[in-house]
């Protein structure tokens, strides 16, 4: 972002933080008078409860752990409130600037569409949030942060059954109005091990797309892309429509901007790109940290590499007859 | 198991190698004839644009007339993949020249014209990029053990790939 940029921003965003600074410290003092009553409370009654028991004895270390748990939950509220309150107030006012685009907390990108991908396995449970969408330049996005998990069940010896959720994918998933018009599907997924088994790698390769039904593999000449991603289509001039070699390398460059394992897939005029990524997208700043401008960079730094793909992707290009 | 057995089971054993070896070398085959298959319905969605292209700005290129008969005539002789080369030559000179016609530039037609063209001239790069691929592929099938023991028998033989001609090397370049 420019500097005049960044000083608008900040001129604008200020007195929000101001108020939500307040509203922070409130929030903190909640959280050290619960604390002061918890650790008081917990002191008395294990007092309590070794006169009692004529002496310090096991039970009085219950108090204690009662008096953790209650405060653990009362100063998740304050922190919740509080995080609600900077997407409600902060988010939605550094959102806009970076095209005609809306925010919401509480909203993100359909299971439907996860599916719809066919880039991973379809999840079990599944969870979304930080809802992006509008418009960048001429292009029409939507993105969000999501978890996308496959349970598994394990039954021991004695017949229990325990249950465990595996990641498919955590990251940012962005679907975006390509620039150009196609009909068939086209998907680009990391490079595996396969890969560096030659022919035979190959060989599993094609049998993984035809089980996957994403088609047949596509050899492209670029030996970079090569061996970063596999490629699939129902249509192998098609593919090679879409992955002109300009665009080829734009995909290269958004993998090592985002240091992650990009996947994409080309549908019904749309791209869908999955970014996998641990970190927490969108929050706010830690409760105990001051809100100034300089707090809320991570937030902004994010959506600057979120909305940064349609102008690394060039999506805003509209020299095709798809305008 | 007897040795007969075994000499039958290994002689069914080459049959079925041979049949797939045989069957691979036609799918290659083929792919490469639907590979150029497509390449000249994408040099047709060309052609059939200049037409279009003629009469949309033969009313304001008039000090251009030679290079717009010289593509009619072109279109008229049919042969997409042999003058490939000299059609983009021209469809490129007139895009280049129409830069000096302001009406013609802010014409709808002519702006639609000049995304079709653009979108067709990248169709047409990606179906000979296709072309080649599935060239390479059967090239290699037929020259490499043991492919190429079958190839010389059955009568396969090499590819071309598809090479742009050096004047249609100059692509169109359209400026929108």
């Amino acid at each position: 972002m420019l500097d005049s940029n960044l000083n608008n921003l900040r001129a604008q965003i200020e007195p929000t933080l101001v108020a939500l600074e307040a509203e922070r410290l409130r929030q903190v003092n909640t959280c050290k008078t619960t604390a002061f009553w918890c650790a008081g409370l917990a002191i008395i009654v294990a007092l309590v409860v070794g006169g009692i028991g004529n002496g310090a004895n096991i039970f009085m270390i219950v108090p204690l752990i009662f008096a953790c748990i209650v405060y653990a939950a009362l100063a998740s509220g304050a922190n919740n409130k509080y995080s609600g309150s900077f997407k409600q107030m902060v988010t939605p006012q550094l959102v806009k600037n970076f095209g005609d685009l809306s925010y919401s907390a509480n909203s993100g990108m359909s299971e439907a569409a996860f599916n719809r991908a066919n880039l991973h396995q379809n999840p079990d449970r599944y969870k979304s949030e930080d809802l992006i969408e509008g418009t960048i330049g001429a292009t029409r996005v939507q993105m969000s942060e999501v978890h996308a998990e496959d349970e598994r069940k394990h039954t021991d010896s004695k017949g229990h059954t325990t249950t465990t959720y595996t990641t498919i994918f955590r990251g940012l998933f962005v679907i975006a109005d390509f620039n150009k018009n196609f009909n068939g599907t086209t998907y680009i997924l990391p490079e595996g091990l396969s890969g560096s088994l030659g022919g035979f790698g190959r060989g599993i390769q094609s049998l993984g797309g035809t089980i996957s039904g994403r088609g047949a593999l596509v050899q492209l000449e670029d030996p970079n892309f090569e061996r970063a991603f596999m490629v699939y289509s129902s249509d192998q001039t098609e593919a090679r429509y879409i992955l002109s070699s300009s665009f080829m390398s734009r995909l290269m460059n958004l993998k090592a901007h985002f240091n992650s394992n990009v996947s994409a897939a080309f549908i019904s005029g749309s791209l869908y790109l999955m970014i996998p990524k641990r970190e927490n997208w969108f929050e706010p700043p830690n409760l105990n940290m001051p809100l100034t401008f300089a707090s809320v960079e991570t937030t902004l730094r994010q959506l600057q590499m979120a909305t940064g793909i349609v102008e690394e992707l060039d999506l805003n290009t509209r020299i095709w007859s798809k305008q | 198991m007897s040795p007969l057995t075994i000499f039958c089971g290994l002689l069914v054993l080459l049959l079925i190698i041979l049949i797939g070896l045989y069957n691979g070398l036609i799918t290659r085959r083929n792919a490469a004839q639907n590979a150029f298959a497509s390449l000249d319905a994408n040099l047709q969605k060309r052609f059939d644009l200049i037409p279009n292209l003629v009469a949309t700005v033969k009313g304001y290129m008039t000090h251009e007339r030679d290079t717009l008969e010289a593509l009619t005539k072109l279109r008229e002789q049919g042969n997409r993949v042999r003058n490939e080369g000299a059609s983009a030559q021209l469809i490129g000179q007139i895009m280049a020249r129409a830069e000096a016609y302001p009406d013609l530039k802010a014409s709808a037609n002519f702006l639609h014209l000049q995304r079709a063209l653009t979108e067709i001239e990248e169709q047409i790069s990606a179906s000979r990029r296709a072309f080649n691929a599935t060239v390479t592929n059967y090239n290699n099938a037929i020259e490499t053990f043991p492919g190429s023991l079958l190839a010389s028998s059955f009568g396969f033989t090499k590819r071309d790939f598809y090479a742009a001609e050096s004047e249609a090397r100059a692509a169109p370049q359209i400026q929108i």
